[in-house]
């Protein structure tokens, strides 16, 4: 009888590769961020649903550390990345992103060429020792993001000049050409249109066997798709946090039934 | 017929495992009813039981797939084809669903029959409906499988047949019963089996439908046949009309 | 009962589009108003910049061309070389009364050749011809090779700078007669000479590259040391405050703390862009110069107080380049695991280059016709030496284009006016060149994000 179920991609999912354990954010006076509790698969596609201005956008800057960028922004309770604790003094933040990796909203390929795009990383990480690694290295992270077919003959022309979906998987490549362990994407799909959303989409359930990806989207239908996990966030708490196909068919909190049949906003 | 993949590919593995799960239910379906009628005609005690308890396996399975075409509507959100395929899927479960009580039924009063003398000629009619409905089935599942609306449209056109030999049956067992009152248990459960049978070529049928529903998009304009007129029938002592 | 003041809803849309309204009309007109206020407005600055353009080329383009005598001198090494070892240092004893000798000597040996009477004029009137400058334009040439001593070279010499205005206009007959400087008699003999082809006018390159002349020789007045000095202050100016304002500007706008000493900074720095610059020049007075002991008139001191002057421009415009590079470039660098060292330098700096390279050369384009600043700090003296080779040169005194055309405007010979607005046009030169500079280096770096 077991054999019949749906079969996913045949993947491990290890144990926890983040653990977040009371985790308080301040904007200034403002507590966006209430107790937040929650433990991230490793190689597993973790979504973070939710109305605006719930938190879950600041909750996924946490886990790298951007929001040390912004100066009112205090961050306090545990954060671990494989049992270490990110905010530990001893821990560089630059040296952090170098295994947390981001892709942002808008696609934001620096105006260089598409080579030198993807082999900024790990030039200044110190990942290679020669010309003949890095070009390896490019053409794997290109390959990883489906882009090497439409790019290889033309990696010096600027990474400006390519549509918005292949824009939005060259910044993946970058991303992953660190070599990262965690993958986080602020609603890396808002931005495109409806098939390349769907190449991005198709893109991410394959990277999901080399990666933990924490993906924080607005479209429901898109954490449906796309994720194993799904964390309801509203008005700076988590509110339920379990596996898609559960909160998608039978929520346990009211208010993630209410947010996800649209009764509110 | 869009025979493209998704990009998203977890969507076409999705859609495949629910249409194999159809697939091995009709399988079992289709079996269950294959050897019921056996067991009716050979008297194959033990044949009958194995019958009653397979039918567990399809219940559950229809349970299985109610549950994963929840799923697939609930994290897919499927549309136009998609959309009829994962309904199709869960309308013909629930037929099929049917057809294996039916099955078990039918082996559940052949252990009663074996007790008993045979109906003169009954058997042979019995076998002849049971054939013409497995057969119903079979293009039915058929067209499922390979889409196709014109074979499902011959299925609604032959259960006609079935109707008819059903008619007879009835008409059959009422003249035994009023001549002998001794066959009237016998031809009772003859009659219930006959009654499953048809009943079984009317769910083929409505698998039929919703196999055009799927090619099509509609429903089938024409109302079904009904050639079961046994509501109506009526034999009295001096002579049946 | 329908109100005779209200107007019924149905006659408000029945309107024809086809019929102008009122409002729309007036509109149009105010519109049409105002834009030919502005051409009116654009016409009236064209038509100043061509005024301007039209009266300093007439004034000045005369300044590029010069009256000379050409005659052929017999280099005499009984006068010059009278060791005859072509020895530089003996050679350098001769003065100029010797070649001025032989210079007069040729002119008149000249006159003969072609035939052209003096009858009317006297020894002096012929000699007087002659440039006072020209036995030191002799002299230069045969100490730069001294091999031509005993030889005859023809050799130009500027003609007096009377002669000269004479065959520029400004000169004429009847001013000679209450000259004191030239007589009538010159000027006809010059005519002569001049069909002769002894006398021609023609370019003068010697106002480009030859050093400032006295009041008493406007012919042999030259823009080279001004020249020279302007590129040693302008060459100090970018050295010094490119990087220093580019690496204030960087520092401000990306790591400092955002508190009120960083307001306070910012806000002395927009004033300190608005200071008159000779208030700059009393500064440099007092601290390079009275403190410092650097020497008056040195290019190193002109650059130092234009580079205090210029700093305010080039943080300004770089500040606001690097605010105009869209936050997204830096997350993404951040993102990627850039230090912020790393992500300014890489990436934010090089996309606002086109906007810092503008402020710079606008800077440097105002630094270089800056007048005020430099008059303080002692640039008037009158220099006639060259400055030498960078980076000693930077400490010998030196002059500056404007200041020079400041100096030969206080001058009394016409002569100078043409000269002066000679200058100004190198300057316009200058400047137009450094803004093509400005434009081209604009387009190249110029990228879409």
């Amino acid at each position: 009888m077991n054999d019949m179920r749906i079969v996913e991609r045949d993947v491990d999912t290890s144990p926890n590769k983040i653990t977040a354990r009371g985790v308080q954010v301040y904007y200034g006076a403002t507590h966006a961020l209430k107790d937040v509790d929650v433990n991230i698969l490793d190689k597993t596609v973790t979504a973070f649903i939710g109305p605006s201005g719930c938190g879950k956008s600041t909750f996924l800057r946490c886990l790298n550390r951007m929001n040390d960028t912004i100066p009112i922004c205090r961050v306090e309770g545990a954060i671990t990345l494989d049992s270490e604790n990110i905010y530990d003094s001893k821990v560089d933040p630059v040296q952090l992103r170098a295994k947390v990796g981001m892709v942002f909203q808008k696609p934001n390929p620096f105006p260089k060429s598409i080579y030198d795009n993807v082999a900024y990383g790990p030039k200044i990480h110190g990942l290679t020792r020669n010309k003949a690694e890095l070009d390896a290295i490019v053409e794997k992270s290109l390959r990883k993001a489906a882009l090497w077919n439409e790019v290889k003959d033309r990696l010096s022309s600027p990474g400006t000049g390519l549509s918005g979906g292949q824009q939005q998987r060259l910044c993946i490549a970058r991303a992953i050409a660190t070599s990262p362990e965690v993958l986080l994407m602020d609603e890396p799909c808002s931005a495109l249109d409806p098939i390349a959303t769907a190449q991005v989409e198709e893109l991410i359930d394959e990277l999901r066997s080399q990666f933990s990806v924490v993906i924080v989207t607005h479209s429901m239908q898109q954490a449906a798709r796309v994720s194993q996990k799904t964390a309801f966030f509203h008005l700076g708490y988590l509110v339920e946090y379990g596996e898609t196909g559960e909160i998608f068919t039978n929520p346990k909190d009211p208010r993630t039934e209410s947010y996800i049949t649209g009764r509110i906003g | 017929m869009n025979n493209e993949k998704h990009i998203a590919s977890v969507f076409d593995r999705d859609l495949e495992a629910i249409q194999a799960m159809i697939m091995k239910m009709g399988g079992l379906v289709e079996a269950a009813i294959l050897e019921s009628s056996q067991a009716l005609e050979t008297r194959d005690e033990e044949l009958a039981s194995r019958v009653i308890k397979n039918d567990k396996a399809i219940d559950a399975l229809e349970e299985q797939i109610n549950t994963e075409c929840a799923r697939v509507i609930a994290l897919r959100a499927p549309t136009a084809q998609d959309l009829r395929t994962v309904l199709t899927v869960m309308k013909i479960a629930a037929s099929l669903e049917r057809c294996g009580d039916y099955a078990k039924n039918l082996a559940k009063r052949s252990t009663v029959l074996a007790q008993m003398a045979a109906i003169g000629g009954s058997a042979g009619s019995i076998r002849r409906m049971a054939k013409a409905v497995e057969l119903l089935l079979k293009d039915a599942l058929d067209a499922y499988i390979q889409r196709d609306a014109d074979l499902a449209a011959d299925v609604r056109v032959r259960d006609r047949e079935v109707d008819q030999m059903y008619n007879a049956l009835f008409r059959e067992f009422l003249t035994h019963m009023m001549e002998d009152p001794r066959n009237i248990t016998a031809c009772m459960h003859l009659h219930f089996i006959a009654k499953n049978i048809e009943r079984l070529g009317d769910h083929a049928t409505g698998i039929a439908e919703q196999v055009i529903y799927l090619v099509t998009g509609a429903m089938p304009d024409e109302a079904r046949v009904k050639g079961d007129t046994t509501s109506y029938a009526m034999i009295t002592a001096e002579g049946g009309k | 009962m329908t109100d005779a003041t209200s107007q019924s809803p149905a006659s408000r849309h029945t309107v024809s589009l086809f019929t102008p309204d009122s409002r729309t009309k007036a509109r149009n007109a105010a519109e049409s108003r105002f834009r030919m206020y502005g051409l009116v407005a654009v016409s009236i600055g064209v038509l100043a910049l061509v005024v301007l353009l039209t009266s300093v080329l007439s004034n000045g383009l005369g300044a590029f061309r010069q009256t000379f005598l050409a005659v052929n001198v017999t280099l005499d090494p009984a006068v010059l070389d009278k060791t005859g070892n072509r020895d530089l240092e003996d050679l350098k004893k001769v003065t100029t009364v010797g070649y001025g000798k032989l210079l007069e000597i040729a002119l008149v040996a000249a006159l003969a050749e072609k035939g052209i009477s003096t009858d009317d004029a006297t020894v002096q009137d012929v000699t007087g011809l002659l440039s006072k400058e020209a036995p030191a334009q002799l002299r230069n040439r045969v100490l730069a090779d001294p091999e031509l001593v005993g030889q005859t070279i023809p050799f130009k010499v500027f003609a007096t700078g009377r002669v000269d205005g004479y065959f520029k206009g400004r000169v004429s007959m009847e001013s000679a007669a209450l000259d004191s400087n030239v007589t009538p008699e010159q000027l006809q003999l010059a005519d002569k000479m001049r069909a002769a082809g002894i006398i021609t006018m023609g370019f003068n390159m010697a106002f480009l590259t030859g050093p400032d002349a006295s009041e008493l020789r406007p012919e042999a007045a030259g823009l080279g040391v001004a020249i020279l000095g302007s590129a040693y202050m302008m060459l100090i100016v970018l050295v010094l405050s490119l990087p220093i304002g580019v690496a204030a500007s960087i520092y401000l706008e990306e790591f400092a703390p955002k508190n009120r000493w960083t307001d306070l900074i910012e806000v002395n720095i927009s004033n300190l862009a608005a200071v008159p610059s000779i208030v700059y020049g009393i500064l440099g007075l007092a601290i390079f110069i009275n403190f410092g002991g650097l020497p008056q008139s040195a290019s190193i001191v002109g650059g130092l107080v234009l580079t205090l002057m210029t700093l305010p421009t080039i943080i300004i415009s770089t500040r606001a380049s690097l605010k105009a590079v869209p936050p997204s470039i830096r997350d993404a660098a951040l993102g990627v695991g850039a230090s912020k060292m790393q992500a300014v330098f890489h990436h934010v700096l090089p996309l606002a280059m086109p906007g810092v390279l503008t402020g710079t050369i606008i800077g440097l384009a105002q630094a270089l016709g800056e007048t005020a600043p430099l008059l303080l700090i002692g640039m008037v003296a009158f220099v006639r030496d060259f400055p030498g080779a960078p980076p000693e040169g930077f400490f010998d005194p030196a002059s500056a284009l404007p200041v020079q055309v400041f100096q030969w405007t206080q001058r009394a010979d016409p002569a100078f006016v043409e000269r002066a607005s000679g200058a100004i046009i190198v300057l316009l030169v200058f400047l137009m060149m450094m803004n093509t500079l400005a434009i081209i280096l604009r387009r190249r770096f110029e990228r879409r994000w």
